[in-house]
């Protein structure tokens, strides 16, 4: 703790020219290395703060109207214009500790529900046809080449459909794909991540937007979509 | 450095006194033994380096995960249970399903842990110091509608399935300290993924925030004469809270 004591004389002594000196000597070295013991409490302003902020922003968006479609049944990006694709770049090294928080957001449009349905599909598995999700995948490197996690699946479902009782045989209609197609809805979602290692071993690279379906006879539309990232520092 | 002044000023052609000395440099150093605030110390001399790392409070792990995080001027909370991760499963098998014809639910809001007792951790609980939480929840769910026989003619009678449920409605909540502070409103037969955002003030207290879901749906006696058996299934996905804690 850098404090420093001063000394005390009484009346007919005669102070030396170092123990003058000492105490100024003390404050010139102990000025060095000031701390919370040399401050008040509740010292600190909003103007003490320097120009690095606390957090940092980082986004993506689109807000035109073209279609990103797909059928694919393992995750690809998002990629509306099909030069644009939904990822935000990050390119920083984290501390111990500091936390990413994300929020993704957009609009399915006019989707194509062909099947909703499989009879061939274990019991419990039949309504699985109807869904479709979303993935943030998170690129990062560790030194060596580049490495990705997923941070959060989310999903959705192509028709208001629910459950696996619609499998009729023998009477009139066509259950199968009963349900009311689920076109022009909003997605969204957030989470966070957390970086436990060593600080200064790993680059967060960039965040991606995916999406996927469960059957490739459907067909999911994506237009405006947007991904936000918050890095909290301190 | 110091805003001070001598204590015992000193004349020209004053001799000077023993405690002149001490009294006037012990002025000096009692603002540097910890009397400095922001009179002394300059603006915009708290940089990134000046201030602590942020450190790990908290952990959960198990059937939820999720942790807290302090840092000097915020603090984040999360848990989450996913089907994904800590269902080890994957993005289309729910993590528990309540059939609303047979087993045991509320007309209310439903707490998660009283549908599934794995979500027991799942409400997120802190203690939060004065100032703003700012966050959300985000669930994926599904109630959809059903296949019903109905009869469609009466000489002869004539039974069809028919897509029926349409008119049910699902409604997530958010709860502070057991206060609704947030809700999705009605949302109609479908798989969602629903967000809920919230920000309310709060002093130093301990915190508990938990989703909580009001179902409507109605009972769908009779089996039909052919095909499968009918259900009305209630199904979560996963569910995330977090939130953080903006100090004043």
């Amino acid at each position: 703790m850098p404090t420093v004591s001063n000394n005390v004389w009484y009346e007919g002594e005669v102070p030396t020219a170092a123990e003058l000196n000492a105490p100024y000597d003390a404050i010139a070295t102990a000025s060095a290395g000031l701390n919370g013991d040399n401050c008040k409490d509740n010292w600190i302003t909003i103007y003490h703060f320097g120009t690095e902020p606390c957090n940092n922003l980082y986004s993506f968006v689109y807000d035109g109207t073209s279609d990103f479609s797909t059928s694919s049944t393992s995750y690809v990006t998002i990629n509306s214009t099909g030069v644009n694709p939904s990822e935000v770049t990050l390119n920083y090294v984290p501390n111990q500790y500091e936390v990413l928080r994300i929020e993704i957001s957009g609009l399915v449009t006019d989707i194509d529900a062909a099947v909703t349905y499989d009879t061939a599909l274990p019991a419990g598995q039949r309504g699985n046809p109807n869904y479709y999700a979303f993935r943030l995948l998170l690129t990062y490197n560790d030194g060596g080449g580049n490495l990705t996690q997923s941070i959060g699946e989310w999903g959705y479902s192509f028709t208001t459909a629910g459950g696996d009782g619609r499998y009729y045989t023998t009477l009139p209609g066509d259950p199968e794909e009963t349900g009311v197609p689920l076109g022009f809805q909003t997605f969204q979602a957030s989470t966070l991540y957390l970086y436990t290692g060593t600080t200064g071993v790993r680059t967060l690279v960039k965040l991606e937007l995916q999406a996927k379906v469960y059957d490739a006879s459907n067909v999911l539309k994506v237009s405006r979509n947007n991904i936000v990232a918050v890095r909290a520092k301190h | 450095m110091s805003k001070v002044f001598s204590d015992k000023p000193i004349s020209a052609l004053e001799s000077v006194k023993w405690d002149n000395i001490s009294a006037n440099l012990d002025v000096t150093l009692s603002e540097f033994n910890g009397g400095l605030d922001s009179n002394n110390l300059p603006v915009l001399s708290v940089t990134d380096a000046k201030l602590s790392e942020p450190t790990r409070t908290k952990v959960i792990a198990g059937a939820v995960s999720g942790f807290s995080v302090q840092m000097p001027s915020q603090s984040y909370h999360i848990t989450r249970r996913s089907s994904v991760y800590e269902g080890s499963t994957d993005i289309w098998t729910p993590l528990f399903q309540t059939d609303l014809d047979s087993d045991t639910w509320s007309a209310g809001f439903n707490r998660l842990v009283d549908l599934d007792s794995n979500f027991l951790s799942a409400p997120l609980s802190f203690d939060a110091k004065e100032g703003i939480l700012v966050g959300c929840a985000t669930v994926d769910w599904e109630h959809g509608n059903q296949v019903f026989q109905v009869q469609v003619s009466e000489h002869p009678a004539t039974f069809a399935p028919r897509g029926k449920g349409n008119e049910w409605w699902t409604e997530w909540g958010l709860f502070v300290n057991n206060i609704l502070v947030a809700k999705s409103g009605q949302i109609y037969p479908r798989r969602h993924t629903t967000q809920i955002p919230f920000a309310i003030a709060v002093g130093s207290q301990p915190i508990v925030i938990e989703l909580r879901v009001k179902i409507n749906t109605w009972y769908v006696a009779g089996a039909p004469v052919a095909g499968e058996t009918e259900s009305t299934p209630f199904k979560v996905f996963s569910t995330t809270i977090w939130a953080r804690n903006h100090y004043r």
